[in-house]
């Protein structure tokens, strides 16, 4: 009996891991209350179909924009656009924020600057990408990678720095010099927090979507939104926010699967 | 043998000054085990980190056989009081670092040969042989240091500086490391310098106890432990290991009431 109740007290314990089922159950019911809730306001007539299109309305929408070829074009190039110019932040972001976290002249030279722009508004840099690199994907690219660059190289910094001075220390006494010590000890050790600064920051990227979109685009995920609002086809908007939060979910446990498996000599540390 | 000359270490400039170290005089011959030991802030970590080469003497000279130490190198092995093994390597990867990265320099054929052996052969040696594929993460403190151990001594460094390796280790762990210690050391005739809170330790595993003396630091007494190797848990128990280790503690005592002004 006194076992129970603790076992009961222990759902609400602080960081105690609760059973994977009870994890389960609970996520699983978040995303049941919503639909429950989209079904019955929606169907039940309570709330106007412009303001919230029924599930039968979005899906009907799914079905028509890709038998239109629309549907699948769009979730394309909006991939195309936030990956590469995720990916271009990634090249900047990564050497950088690990210089910067790590060497005292390259942090002088890196984090005040990146202080100066971390609070400028992206969209304001709209008029002069597109004064810049004219109208095609080049600013789009740009906008996510201006939107992204600054925080991920600061994040990385962040990372880096945190790898433990026993073990630079450790590295060094055992013969390594600066470079083998940023190759085998910082990069190897701040490693898989690298990996989660990335998960973080792929969600930015996607978020700078809508507002890349505005410039001159004639498809994407983002464009689409923007225009059928013109239109008020609610129920075009609710279909790619929702696909845009799936897509989310999906490179959310892409990454995750990545960390179990890249780097087994953390998860072993939760068993010793 | 390893010859400290005066050496001091200033932190710091102006009126924050903090003087870690002021004209430390310390020789410790090879094959000798010398343990410091001192109260906490009068320099023993900036002692051994000079010697490591991880950080250089504002005055003073350090040699080793002679050589002046001016930067960390193979023939120098250190063991940390907390945990230093790469978490991301397994076991024989950490012992094996030192001489991975030389290998990527130059390859010295035979010789590496030799020295990969000789990593295997102390991880058997230290009972570590059946985890040599485990991160440190799976292993107990006391086989970590062990670990820690062996990957300093991989080199086949001249000296080994120890900075209150078995600290963080629970009474029963301590004494079987303390064991495996002097074991590798008379298989090996390694030279140690090993810093310590404990005086029945530094008693145990010296040659030769150095008290030290806090503000500014510096060595003020050398007592020589003349018991016979090997020793084992019975030397603890005898008369003339207490009687030594009377003395060291009443060198610490007396350098703690004479704070110099
Ligand atoms: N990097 C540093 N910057 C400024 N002061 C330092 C630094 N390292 C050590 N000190 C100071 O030097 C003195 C000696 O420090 P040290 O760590 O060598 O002492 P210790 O004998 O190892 O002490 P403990 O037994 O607590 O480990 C202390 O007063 C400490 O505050
Ligand atoms: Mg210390």
């Amino acid at each position: 009996m006194e076992r129970a109740r603790l076992k009961r007290a222990s759902l609400f314990a602080l960081r105690e891991p609760i059973p994977r089922r009870v994890a389960l159950a609970v996520t699983v019911g978040v995303f049941a209350t919503l639909a429950v809730a989209w079904v019955v306001l929606s169907y039940g007539g309570f709330v106007r179909p412009l303001f919230l299109p029924t599930p039968t309305a979005v899906l009907e929408r799914a079905v028509f924009l890709y038998r239109e070829e629309i549907l699948v074009r769009d979730i394309w190039i909006s991939n195309v656009r936030v990956f590469s110019g995720f990916l271009m932040a990634m090249v900047v972001a990564i050497p950088l924020g690990m210089l910067a976290g790590n060497l005292p002249i390259f942090a002088a030279a890196v984090n005040p600057f990146m202080g100066f722009i971390r609070y400028m508004p992206v969209p304001a840099f709209i008029p002069l990408l597109v004064l810049y690199a004219g109208i095609d994907e080049a600013p789009k690219i740009l906008l996510i990678f201006i939107g992204t660059a600054v925080q991920m190289t600061i994040m990385v910094g962040d990372v880096t720095r945190r790898v433990q001075p026993e073990l630079i220390r450790a590295a060094m006494v055992l013969g390594a010099d600066s470079r083998e010590i940023f190759r085998k000890v910082i990069w190897r050790g701040s490693l898989p927090g690298i990996v989660d600064v990335m998960r973080i920051n792929l969600g930015f990227a996607w978020t700078y979507l809508v507002v890349a979109e505005l410039v001159a685009a004639s498809e994407g995920m983002g464009f689409r939104i923007l225009r059928s609002q013109r239109f008020l086809q609610t129920d075009t908007i609710f279909l790619y926010i929702l696909l845009i939060g799936l897509l989310g979910i999906l490179f959310d446990f892409a990454f995750r699967q990545l960390h179990r498996f890249a780097f087994p000599w953390i998860r072993e540390r939760v068993r010793g | 043998m390893l010859e400290a000359v005066n050496v001091s270490r200033v932190y710091g400039t102006g009126p924050d000054a903090v003087t870690a170290l002021e004209h430390m005089r310390l020789t410790v011959r090879s094959g000798e085990i010398v343990c410091l030991v001192g109260s906490s802030g009068c320099g023993k970590s900036t002692f051994l980190s000079l010697v490591a080469g991880l950080e250089t003497p504002t005055s003073g000279r350090l040699l080793l056989d002679g050589v002046p130490l001016v930067e960390p190198g193979a023939d120098r092995g250190m063991v940390f009081q907390s945990d230093s093994l790469f978490p991301w390597l397994s076991v024989r990867d950490n012992v094996q670092f030192g001489l991975s990265l030389h290998e990527t320099r130059r390859t010295h054929g035979g010789l590496m040969g030799r020295l990969y052996a000789h990593c295997d052969e102390l991880l058997e040696q230290v009972g570590l042989w059946p985890f040599r594929d485990a991160y440190p993460a799976q292993l107990s403190g006391g086989m970590r240091q062990r670990a820690s151990i062996v990957r300093a001594l991989a080199t086949r460094p001249a000296i080994l500086l120890m900075d209150e390796p078995f600290g963080a280790l629970d009474a029963q762990t301590r004494e079987e490391m303390q064991l495996l210690l002097l074991k590798l050391c008379a298989e090996y005739g390694t030279t140690v310098l090993f810093v310590t809170h404990d005086v029945e330790e530094a008693v145990f595993l010296g040659d030769r106890v150095v008290v030290m003396r806090p503000r500014p630091g510096r060595a003020v007494a050398d007592v020589a432990v003349p018991i016979a190797r090997p020793r084992d848990r019975r030397t603890r128990l005898s008369p003339e290991f207490q009687a030594i280790r009377g003395q060291v503690l009443d060198h610490l005592y007396e350098s703690m009431s004479t704070d110099s002004p």
